[in-house]
């Protein structure tokens, strides 16, 4: 079956003659067709932002209960890996990406699953505390009084990497916020928030009529300067520099969000490692650098091992066993050209550390680029990531670990802290001082719960204002009957 | 591990001297007799060959902060030191006596068979600096070399000063080869060549040389601030002094090199305009399948270069550039790129302090 080549959502209220149609300049190495893109003229955007602001309208007026419910019907399909929908898309994504059929699977399955209600609903309560404050004035005892949560009337969502199914994120957060959403999909995975905008709009019409997918490209300035008038609040996803340059542009935005790269890293203790055993450390280990094929700011760039040369190298030993039985499971992909070219330079340097150089070093490869381990004698020495490329760097204590993180901070996402009580506390609070946002044991890297803090932030409630009734009698006496 | 005065490693050299000269030498015994070399005094070699695979070239990365020198007997007669414009640990390449010998031999055979040709004592003009101002510069060493083997004494010079480029001096020695029709030959990096036609362009100089006049030009762009196609910087020369597009060459050498690669021909084969470069039986280029690392005869791949020239460690290269395979050999199109992350994983390189 030919693969669909749209990657846009318009909505259906969207008259034809507001719209121009073309080829997306969008370079795909793996051959096939080029993506077609549809999107407002650039002098039609005001009315098309318009005509969305309506739709935030139609959402107001919907029980947070129905778009919670519309979600996890829609979500409910999208996690079963034989819906004809599903499978289109990962076909798409298989052929943006590069990625395995099996990687994108597990990539859609750790990913959709969080759109589920219970999921959403615990969202809601862990940022808002009550939920019904979308719908409307709910009794608020601490003020005393009344209140009331308003999301934006229109966000847009700038979308950057290629970790399949990312889009549906920020997407669900502002549908949880009650605001039409304009995205703007990544050249790195352009197919995936077009198909999910769909699916939505086809369980709840008016859902999808909330919904603009698009597609235009960094250097147009002028466009994402329209867009950005319109729209009241901005999500945007990218590169220190891509975020930098929308940021610049945004600042007249009531509400910027940015999820900017990131850094994440592992730690082993000794203790853990001999409580555990590397065979199952290795396993989780492979598992938080396989998922997304390590392309997520979740996922680790280097584990720190405590421990002697021996201990390390028996880890990498297991590590790479547990990452051929990963690769086996969840092949890689096929390799973009010039990141194949970059990791057997990469590769070749490193043979030449753990054969010549330096003795302590050690490098762990399989001969089909599915995955690397190099032994690295600090951060300085690691420089490579992604596609499944780990460090392991030998430290004396995990606090020397944490001390070379120390740098890095603002830029610390997700850090796996192999270490039992009371040492996990004491770490855990140094590295939430330090920057992290997120702290999970070995293994559980890469599945995010959606009710996590996000880069440190409240996503779904940073979206929100709120109106509160306070000091006011009437109010009271009615509430005193 | 062979000893710097073991009769294998002088008849060895004695054999690479005679293939650099053109003799009927069997090059596959040379290939061997280097291997084996390398085997005996850097036995980790054998272990670097296992863990990539294949025998692969020695990555450009071994001459940072460590470096590979064959002879612990026989202190190194020479070291030339990458310029570092990554800001990285600077490369080193230490040079035994021996070593040098052949590498100086190398330089004069391949500019006597490439460049020099059927020019006798012409001017020759450098737009590098001399050895002593730059020792540990490749460039300057090959490039004086050059002066000083073929060119006429009382005329050549480098036109590099502390201060930049001495024009009134390239300008008076331009004007007295055109008075009197003695051809010239301009050697220098890459980039000096633009910014040099870009500076004359300004001050309204140019000059038509006389017939036979030829420039080389070396280095690339790697780690500038500006990339000028190939074919843009031939018109400049063109423009400027007045030289054929067919008698501008390019050569690439390296820091880890003993020789230099020079054009095969006038086709533009590459993405910004490079000709192939020539493979000689004492040194080839080839390229490597991104993927499998397998020797491929067409497209896209990492550059491995043999050259026979160097007996202080192993000699093949992976050098780090991408190259362009053809039926007339490989064109380098271009650096791999280094220290990235892929996805929205931030690359530290991007935030290294």
């Amino acid at each position: 079956m030919p693969t669909n080549r749209n990657i846009s959502w318009i909505p259906a209220w969207v008259d034809a003659s507001q719209l121009e149609t073309f080829n997306a300049n969008i370079i795909n190495d793996q051959g096939g067709q080029p993506w077609r893109c549809t999107r407002p003229l650039s002098d039609r955007w005001s009315v098309i932002a318009d005509g969305l602001r309506e739709s935030t309208a139609a959402l107001r007026a919907m029980p947070i209960a129905h778009i919670v419910e519309t979600i996890d019907k829609v979500t409910a399909k999208w996690c079963d890996r034989n819906w004809p929908v599903r499978q289109a898309a990962r076909a798409a994504v298989v052929e943006a990406t590069g990625f395995s059929a099996e990687a994108v699977d597990r990539s859609f399955d750790v990913e959709l699953k969080n759109y589920r209600a219970d999921s959403l609903w615990r969202v809601l309560y862990r940022e808002l505390g009550d939920a019904a404050a979308l719908d409307g004035f709910v009794a608020d005892a601490r003020l005393p009084g009344r209140t009331y949560a308003i999301g934006p009337e229109l966000t847009l969502a700038i979308f950057t990497g290629n970790v399949p199914g990312l889009p549906a994120l920020s997407m669900v957060r502002a549908l949880l916020a009650k605001s039409a959403v304009i995205a703007k999909v990544a050249s790195g995975e352009p197919t995936f928030a077009a198909r999910f905008a769909a699916s939505l709009a086809e369980e709840d019409a008016r859902i999808g009529d909330a919904l603009l997918v698009t597609y235009w490209e960094r250097h147009e300035r002028d466009l994402l300067k329209t867009v950005l008038s319109q729209a009241e609040a901005v999500i945007a996803y990218g590169s220190i520099e891509a975020c930098r340059s929308v940021r610049e542009l945004a600042r007249d935005n009531r509400i910027y969000m940015e999820h900017g790269h990131k850094f994440s890293a592992g730690l082993v203790g000794r203790d853990y490692l001999a409580r555990v055993g590397a065979p199952v450390i290795a396993g989780r280990i492979a598992e938080d650098v396989g998922t997304f094929n390590q392309h997520a700011c979740i996922a680790p760039q280097v584990y720190f091992v405590e421990g002697d040369r021996a201990a390390v190298h028996k880890l990498g030993d297991e590590l790479s066993r547990a990452m051929q039985a990963y690769a086996e499971k969840y092949p890689l992909g096929n390799l973009r050209l010039k990141d194949a070219q970059t990791l057997q330079l990469q590769r070749a340097a490193q043979a030449w550390k753990a054969t010549v150089a330096d003795a302590d070093s050690g490098l762990w490869q399989d001969s089909a680029l599915n995955w690397t381990i190099a032994i690295e004698k600090d951060l300085a020495e690691h420089s490579l990531s992604g596609n499944r490329y780990i460090g392991l760097i030998p430290v004396d204590s995990l606090e020397q670990a944490l001390k070379a993180l120390r740098p890095y901070g603002e830029f610390l996402q997700n850090l796996a802290l192999g270490a039992d009580e009371p040492e996990l506390s004491v770490l855990a609070r140094r590295a939430a001082l330090l920057g992290a946002s997120r702290i999970c044991q070995p293994g559980r890297m890469a599945e995010p719960s959606m009710m996590w803090h996000h880069d440190g932030q409240m996503c779904v409630a940073g979206l929100l204002r709120w109106c509160d009734i306070e000091m006011h009698d009437a109010l009271h006496e009615q509430e005193e009957q | 591990m062979f000893r710097y005065k073991d009769p294998f490693v002088q008849n060895l050299a004695e054999q690479i001297a005679a293939l650099i000269s053109g003799e009927a030498i069997d090059r596959e015994s040379v290939e061997q007799a280097l291997e084996e070399l390398a085997l005996a005094n850097l036995p980790q070699l054998a272990d670097y060959w296992r863990k990539t695979g294949c025998r692969l070239g020695i990555p450009d990365a071994a001459f940072k902060n460590s470096h590979v020198y064959y002879f612990p007997d026989q202190p190194a007669a020479r070291v030339f030191r990458t310029s570092g414009t990554s800001g990285a640990d600077r490369g080193a390449a230490c040079y035994s006596p021996l070593g040098l010998k052949l590498m100086d031999l190398s330089i004069i055979e391949n500019a006597r068979r490439h460049l020099i040709q059927e020019l006798d004592m012409p001017v020759i003009i450098r737009f590098v600096p001399t050895v002593s101002q730059a020792p540990e510069m490749i460039m300057a060493y090959g490039m004086e070399l050059i002066a000083t083997t073929f060119g006429d004494k009382s005329r050549s010079a480098s036109v590099i000063t502390g201060n930049g480029v001495d024009f009134e001096r390239l300008r008076s020695i331009l004007d007295q080869a055109v008075s009197d029709d003695q051809p010239v030959v301009l050697l220098g990096g890459s980039f000096a060549f633009v910014n040099i036609c870009d500076a004359l362009e300004k001050l309204g100089w140019s000059w038509q040389l006389p017939e036979g006049s030829r420039t080389l030009d070396g280095g690339g762009f790697k780690g500038r601030s500006r990339v000028v196609r190939a074919g843009e910087l031939r018109s400049a020369i063109t423009k400027t002094f007045g030289i054929p597009a067919g008698r501008a060459f390019n050569v690439f050498g390296m820091t880890e090199l003993a020789s230099q690669l020079y054009d095969a021909n006038d086709r533009e084969i590459g993405p910004l305009d490079e000709r192939p470069k020539r493979n000689l039986p004492f040194l080839q280029a080839r390229v490597r399948d991104s993927y499998t690392l397998a020797y491929c005869d067409r497209g896209e791949g990492l550059v491995e270069i043999m050259d026979s020239c160097i007996i202080d460690r192993p000699h093949r290269v992976l050098t780090g550039d991408l190259g362009l395979a053809s039926e007339d050999g490989v064109a380098i199109i271009g650096r791999v790129e280094r220290g990235q992350a892929r996805g929205c994983s931030l690359s530290l390189e991007s935030i290294k302090f």
